[in-house]
Parts: C-alpha cells; sequence; structure tokens
C-alpha cells in the first residue's frame, strides 16, 4: 500500500511537470496527451491490476493477464521508440555533414576572394 | 580533361607534405579536406600547394571524399580521383590509373591489391579482413572486386554525379561499390601497390571497424 501511494505522490510529480513543459510551448499537444495518458494508465494498473485483464481476453490471450499483456506491449513500444531514436539520429548526423560542408566552402571562397584583393 | 585529386586527411602532419607535393605533378589540383586535423595537416597541405578545405568538426572519411568531390565537379574537374593522405599510394600510378576513363573505356576505376601476384601483400590480419568484405560485399551487392576497401578511386564527375553516396564514415567504400551496382556503371579494377609501413599499418581498419562498418550500412538500410 505505502508503495501504491509513493508511486501515485511521483506521478503526479510526473505529471505537473509534463503540464508545465506543455504550458512554456516546449512540448506539443499531441506528445503532452501522449506521456499524460501513459502515466495516468500505469496509476490504474497499479491500482486495479486486473482492469486490463478483460481487455486481454478480448484480444484472444486467454490465459494472459492484463498486467502481462500491459508488459509486453511496453517492450514492443520501447523497440519501436529506440528505433525512431536511430533513424532521428541519423537525419541529425547527416545534416550536420551537410552544414559542416557548407562552412568549409564559405571559408574556402572567403580566402580565394581575399588572396585575389591583395593581388 | 580537367583531374582533381581528392585527399580526406586527419592529423596527418608527418605524411601529407610528402603525399601532396608528389601528386600535384600528375594532376591539375590537389584538395585536401582536413576533416577537423588537431595537428598541422590544413597548413602544411597548403603550403605545399593543395587547396585545402577545412571541415571545423570531424565527419569521417565518407564525409571528406565528398566535400571534396563535390567541391571539384563544381570547379571544373571531369575526373576525380581519390587518394590516401598516409603515403600507402604512389602519386607516379596516377597516369596508368586514370588512363580508362580518360579513353572512355569506363567511367569508375578502382584500385586492387589483390590483381597482381607482384604486389605487396597485405598483412596477414589485414588480409583476411579484406578478403571476408570482399565476399561479403560480392554477396550482398550483387558486383564482383577483388579489393573493397582501397582508397584509391577515380571517377568520371558524370558517373560521380549520378551516385548517392550518404555515409559518412568507412562504409563509404562499400557504399561505392554498391552505388556502382545499382547503377550498373562502367567500371575496372587495375592493380596497385600499397605501402605498407609502420605509420600506414596504424592507420588502417581493425577487426572492431569492420563491425561498425556493417552497422552503419544496416543502419543506412533502414533510413533509406
Amino acid at each position: 500500500m505505502l508503495a501504491q501511494i509513493l508511486y501515485l505522490f511521483f506521478v503526479l510529480f510526473v505529471e505537473v511537470i509534463i503540464f508545465d513543459k506543455y504550458r512554456r510551448k516546449e512540448t506539443s499537444v499531441s506528445n503532452y496527451l501522449f506521456w499524460a495518458t501513459l502515466w495516468i494508465v500505469s496509476t490504474v494498473l497499479l491500482f486495479v491490476p486486473k482492469s486490463f485483464d478483460y481487455i486481454a481476453f478480448k484480444l484472444g490471450l486467454k490465459t494472459q493477464k492484463g498486467v502481462d499483456l500491459v508488459l509486453d506491449a511496453a517492450v514492443v513500444f520501447m523497440f519501436y521508440m529506440v528505433g525512431r531514436v536511430f533513424v532521428k539520429l541519423e537525419k541529425m548526423e547527416r545534416q550536420i555533414t551537410k552544414v559542416t560542408r557548407a562552412i568549409s566552402y564559405e571559408s574556402r571562397d572567403k580566402e580565394t576572394s581575399d588572396n585575389n584583393s591583395h593581388l | 580533361m580537367k583531374k582533381f585529386l581528392i585527399i580526406p586527411a586527419y592529423n596527418e602532419e608527418s605524411a601529407i607534405a610528402r603525399v601532396v607535393s608528389e601528386a600535384k605533378f600528375y594532376v591539375d589540383k590537389v584538395v585536401v579536406v582536413d576533416d577537423a586535423s588537431t595537428d598541422k595537416t590544413g597548413v602544411i597541405a597548403r603550403a605545399n600547394g593543395a587547396c585545402v578545405l577545412r571541415h571545423v568538426i570531424n565527419r569521417g572519411y565518407g564525409a571528406s571524399l565528398n566535400t571534396g568531390s563535390l567541391w571539384s565537379i563544381d570547379n571544373g574537374a571531369d575526373i576525380i580521383i581519390h587518394f590516401d593522405a598516409d603515403g600507402q599510394h604512389s602519386a607516379a600510378d596516377i597516369p596508368s590509373f586514370i588512363k580508362p576513363i580518360e579513353t572512355q573505356e569506363c567511367e569508375i576505376v578502382l584500385g586492387s591489391r589483390f590483381l597482381d601476384s607482384v604486389l605487396i601483400s597485405p598483412p596477414f590480419s589485414r588480409k583476411v579482413l579484406l578478403k571476408f568484405a570482399t565476399v561479403f560485399t560480392n554477396f550482398f551487392h550483387g558486383i564482383r572486386v577483388t579489393d573493397t576497401h582501397n582508397g584509391f578511386r577515380a571517377f568520371s564527375s558524370r558517373a560521380y554525379l549520378q551516385m548517392d553516396l550518404r555515409q559518412d564514415r568507412m562504409a563509404y567504400s562499400s557504399e561505392v561499390l554498391a552505388e556502382i551496382a545499382r547503377l550498373d556503371l562502367r567500371f575496372i579494377e587495375v592493380p596497385t601497390n600499397i605501402v605498407y609501413s609502420a605509420y600506414s599499418k596504424s592507420k588502417g581498419q581493425s577487426f572492431a571497424g569492420a563491425f561498425q562498418i556493417l552497422w552503419q550500412l544496416a543502419r543506412n538500410r533502414l533510413i533509406k
């Protein structure tokens, strides 16, 4: 019971932080709603573990409990998010290279025009 | 035909002077891409007559070659030649190396250290690594080459512009071959000698580097 109460306070704390980020426009509305909902769902699952058993049953997972379904879904979701981060990182690396290349060309052009003006 | 030699360089102050001063007699311009070296590579290259492009942050072998190649084509190059900065390649080989492009026999020339038995054989561990890379590349990209990671290459500008080269680091070499296969570009391999000094051996690929290349290629597949 104590662990549940501590977790509840932690979730309230996190909800305040993410709402503050949304209020300061540091995150989009869709991002805010997604994470806020996720934390609320995790709290519901903690206090009412059997609440997801019905969903597991409806999905045809007759021998699986709702908690297991949520954990499996969480693992799949994490793999997906990691994949997205990799793609994002790769795209950023390419953009950094483009900028670095442009700076090198500009420096070269400037050096050439400086040399020409000395002549 | 205007010939530009592109040398990607990172902390090569001990070798770059000799490489540039020997190569400049065989080409119209030597372009050194200083990949954010922390030593005097760029200064020394410029003092020896090279045109230097400097990356403000280190972007890697492939990014440097792309920077130099695209700049060269923008500045009138008809043939671009890739050349290592560590003195492994011999500048005297350049005229015969690019002759097939000048005579329009092909659009791309790739150097190979395994085509001629009189050529100096690489160290055993390096040979094993290169053979594995060759088998892997031949199998996955459908191209038949004998040396997949030889830094001595030449392209007609037309051929280079057709290629979609995105790899910034060492996987660039494999990507070049993949693009040649994808676009069905005419290429030949010619024997080239690689000088294995203690210095050049210290600069070469390791086994860990090979896995990094595989990882870079796999990631590229996901993004493309």
